[in-house]
């Protein structure tokens, strides 16, 4: 589940764990109902056997690292102790925790917390596994390694996870099916390709560094015109009529000084706001009513003189420009 | 201005083996003069009168009074009543902490100035309170006077008035433990199947114990300075209901002397509170600074 801050992520995980009531709907689980709002199901936090880590990890500090594991168990301490305790034993070797599990969670460095949280998730046999901002607190250095880490554990275990994020790059990493949240609804779902390749919000366009646009088609023809709130792109013809979504990728973007000549093209009067030199090429990022990202050689940009505050023409070929419903 | 204060500052540095230089400890000058004269007024204020105690004090009085076993019963009587009264509010007081410290409501507004309210109130007011309710002819006291208890001039009636006089300075520093508490750790014992009992004694109540021990000896500390509402409420009855404090007003029919014998008592019993209280931290200084790591 990916989204921006406050769209609603942690929310939708408070109420699969219980701690909030939703007004509608229904939270089922391998076939069981954990709440529905038809059926006037709403089960206690205690009785839906969820594995839970929340955003910063919480752990408890006045207990010891075995404790915390520890206390995964107390759903199951019906059961008897000692099975408890074989299973806490072998989920501390297993997560590589077991060296310091008489050390106190605070004198634990932010991946060792990570782990000891992931074993007290899991301690508890959890129908499912809930992972929120699991990774944020770690420094990027030993985040992709603990993200392999995790991800290889949960491939192995097969426990269904739920993990959210505001990241779409751990998203698309991590996730079989992908949601995206905005203002507390969901705008998109699907498999990962899908989210990837057919961005259906500004959100995940922009971290996969893609030009979005939501626009609508008024008649189908060939080529088809697509309106945004200020630009019109054309496109080749489609068979739908009304609210679409175009990308384009910024490298499909030429920038010149004079109204450049050809027929289908699409093409934008644009201002320079910034522009951001990466190994060999140059990111400029324009306004021409609404922002257009442009990629160009170091070379060309030297040449054509980007800089802030130039106006350039942005033209795009229509076959570049794709268009989906 | 500025180049003033750094000026004043210092660093002790030692250099480690890979050369870089760590500042153990920064310590800045002292105070300037002028902010400890406008102190001045002030630690007189407060200060003189404890100096005087002390300077009027002869320890041949006491040691008298003790070896007559004239000081023992109120003594004794004093540290009882303040024990149990402290007990009392801890048994009681806790729930009223967690309920004040979990939610806004009018309910809470409620019961939040109640709980204030005898900080606020002259203590002799709290023991004519005490009076009308549990007195003899007291709205609660004449059935209990039917049943044959009576709680006005009693030692209970000294525990009752310490309860009352004494409890809001533990609600009060309970709560804003609890409050301090992220309570997205009790949430995370709740979804390990945790009831909320369990959950509160084995997350909340752990991790408010700094605030907790602070709010006993506060407690105990404002139980033993307690007069107005036990002299209204318990009377002033030697061997039964005479505390400390009032024993120190009995002894000043008597002469001077042994009435400052009696206040030192007193003071050296808050003192021990008060530096109890400041230790504190000190103690919890590892767990502390693991829960600031933490979050």
């Amino acid at each position: 589940m990916i989204g921006p801050n406050g769209s609603g992520k942690s929310t939708t995980l408070s109420a699969v764990i219980g701690l909030l009531q939703p007004c509608s709907g229904d939270i089922v689980v391998n076939e069981t109902v954990w709440f529905s709002h038809d059926r006037r199901v709403n089960l206690s936090p205690q009785s839906r056997k969820v594995g839970w880590v929340p955003q910063g990890l919480g752990l408890f500090p006045h207990m010891s690292v075995f404790a915390n594991v520890m206390f995964g168990t107390k759903r199951n301490s019906n059961s008897n102790k000692k099975g408890n305790r074989a299973r806490v034993d072998a989920l501390c070797e297993e997560l590589n925790i077991s060296q310091f599990r008489d050390r106190k969670p605070g004198s634990l460095s932010g991946g060792e917390q990570q782990r000891v949280a992931l074993a007290r998730a899991l301690a508890g046999q959890p129908d499912v596994l809930l992972l929120d901002e699991a990774l944020s607190a770690i420094d990027v250095e030993n985040r992709s390694k603990l993200r392999v880490y995790i991800q290889n554990y949960i491939l192995r275990s097969e426990i269904p996870t739920l993990m959210v994020t505001h990241d779409p790059v751990e998203a698309l990493l991590f996730g079989d099916h992908i949601v995206v949240m905005e203002k507390g609804a969901i705008s998109q779902q699907g498999c990962r390709t899908d989210v990837a390749s057919r961005p259906r919000s500004s959100f995940v366009a922009s971290t996969l560094g893609l030009n979005y646009y939501r626009v609508c088609i008024d008649a189908v023809s060939s080529p088809t015109l697509a309106r945004s709130t200020t630009l019109i792109f054309v496109v080749v013809a489609t068979e739908f009529v009304g609210a679409g979504h175009v990308v384009f990728s910024p490298s499909d973007v030429t920038l010149s000084v004079a109204r450049p000549s050809g027929s289908s093209r699409n093409v934008f009067e644009a201002k320079v706001l910034a522009v951001i030199e990466l190994p060999g090429r140059v990111r400029v990022i324009l306004d021409a009513g609404e922002p257009i990202i442009a990629e160009v050689t170091t070379t060309s940009s030297k040449l054509l003189g980007v800089e802030p505050g130039k106006r350039f023409f942005c033209a795009v070929k229509s076959t570049s420009v794709v268009l989906y419903r | 201005m500025g180049v003033g204060i750094i000026s004043r500052m210092h660093f002790k540095c030692r250099e480690t083996s890979s050369g870089r230089v760590i500042v153990s400890h920064t310590r800045r000058a002292g105070p300037p003069a002028t902010l400890l004269l406008a102190c001045t007024p002030y630690l007189l204020f407060v200060g003189l009168p404890i100096a005087a105690l002390l300077f009027a004090f002869k320890g041949s009085v006491l040691i008298g009074q003790w070896q007559s076993g004239a000081l023992w019963p109120a003594f004794a009587l004093t540290m009882i009543t303040t024990m149990i009264s402290t007990m009392l509010v801890i048994a009681f007081g806790t729930p009223v902490a967690y309920l004040l410290s979990r939610g806004e409501s009018p309910l809470h507004a409620v019961i939040d100035t109640l709980v204030d309210l005898p900080i606020a109130l002259p203590p002799v007011v709290v023991g004519v309170a005490l009076l009308l309710a549990f007195g003899r002819y007291g709205l609660i006291g004449r059935h209990l006077h039917v049943l044959g208890v009576n709680l006005a001039f009693t030692p209970a009636a000294v525990v009752l008035a310490q309860f009352v006089v004494a409890s809001p300075y533990f609600v009060r520093t309970l709560r804003a433990g609890f409050a301090s508490i992220d309570r997205r750790l009790e949430d995370v014992a709740f979804s390990h199947g945790a009831d909320r009992m369990t959950t509160f004694l084995r997350v909340t109540l752990p991790l408010s114990s700094s605030s907790l021990i602070a709010g006993c000896v506060l407690t105990w500390a404002r139980a033993l300075s307690e007069f107005g509402a036990t002299m209204m409420f318990a009377g002033n009855l030697p061997g039964k209901t005479q505390t400390l404090s009032l024993a120190v007003m009995s002894a000043m029919d008597v002469s001077l002397d042994s009435a400052t014998s009696i206040s030192i008592v007193s003071l050296v019993l808050a003192a021990l509170a008060l530096v109890a209280v400041r230790m504190l931290p000190k103690l919890n200084e590892t767990f502390i600074s693991q829960r600031a790591k933490k979050f």
